[in-house]
């Protein structure tokens, strides 16, 4: 059954659709929230939050974008709340960063790739999540402009600057630290 | 003859029950109870994995929420009728038809301006 489908019968009220379009998509978003927070329990408690607000708000789902994208705006959004909650930064219980943010088809397993992107990940932590997440979104999961603008809920010259920033950012911290010409 | 703890494992593992099965839920109150429960809850076994687990529980939570919101929405809605009536009898014990005009206007105003809100509400 394809996910329009199930959407329409979970929107019905129907458990056993809404189950299996949550299981199917719960390794993204776990992984999504992962790779934000860096912090297992918060990024299993942020999915299960987001899972709740997903299943309340079901109706309200128009399919004017991927249901995953919905999912993801609603993480963020919770995320987001979470830093403005906590007012300090959230612990990092993750080792092996390098592997979390690597793509598998395309990693190589040498020293300084690895360090490289341990680096890369401290200093997306320490960064503002308004410049992280447009960051985060665009380079490794490949989504567009536009649709980075709606789950940020920000003008799109936003979040352009944002990115910008970002890689400014980025790019001068990693030539500080490695004496790598970006 | 079948004990409790034999049941157990027949209502965790099985979904057609015997005859036998369904004469003892019928006849002792906690499997019956524990048997209800299972109706009204889906089945977490340890079987379950932990991405299933993780979901039956925010489907779980989802509904307990569903219901308070459900329950707090009907209190607001009774309150907010009582002082309606209670605020239009007293305009018409005191025949003040500015008043009355006023708290209609008011309460048909009102449900329009949270549906409007309601509608533009971004999920956050």
């Amino acid at each position: 059954m394809d996910e329009t489908n199930l959407i329409n019968l979970a929107k019905q009220g129907y458990k056993v659709p809404l189950d299996t379009l949550l299981c199917k998509h719960y390794d993204f978003l776990y992984h999504y929230l992962l790779r934000l927070t860096l912090n297992k329990s918060l990024a299993e408690d942020l999915c299960q939050d987001t899972m709740v607000k997903a299943i309340v708000n079901i109706k309200g789902f128009n399919h004017q974008s991927k249901f995953s994208t919905w999912l993801i705006s609603i993480a963020t959004n919770l995320y987001k709340n979470e830093i403005r909650k906590s007012k300090k930064n959230i612990p990092m219980d993750i080792d092996d960063m390098a592997n979390l943010f690597s793509p598998v088809d395309t990693f190589t397993e040498t020293i300084i790739h690895k360090d490289l992107i341990h680096k890369m990940v401290l200093i997306l932590k320490k960064m503002n999540p308004k410049q992280s997440i447009p960051f985060i979104l665009k380079h490794y999961y490949g989504y567009d402009l536009d649709s980075i603008s709606k789950i940020m809920a920000c003008p799109l010259g936003t979040v352009k600057s944002r990115i910008h920033q970002t890689i400014k950012k980025l790019q001068k911290e990693m030539e500080d630290d490695f004496n790598v010409k970006m | 003859m079948l004990k409790c703890e034999d049941i157990e494992s027949y209502l965790l593992n099985k979904e057609n029950h015997s005859e036998e099965v369904k004469e003892h839920i019928k006849t002792c109150p906690s499997c019956r109870l524990y048997a209800e429960l299972l109706k009204e809850q889906p089945l977490i076994t340890p079987q379950t994995s932990h991405k299933e687990y993780a979901v039956n529980q925010a489907i779980l939570k989802a509904e307990n929420l569903s219901k308070k919101r459900l329950f707090h929405q009907s209190i607001l809605f009774a309150l907010l009728a009582l002082v309606f009536l209670a605020s239009l009898t007293i305009m018409i014990i005191h025949y003040s038809w500015f008043g009355i005009v006023y708290i209609l206007l008011i309460y048909t105003l009102l449900p329009l301006v949270i549906f409007s809100i309601k509608r533009k509400e971004v999920v956050s």
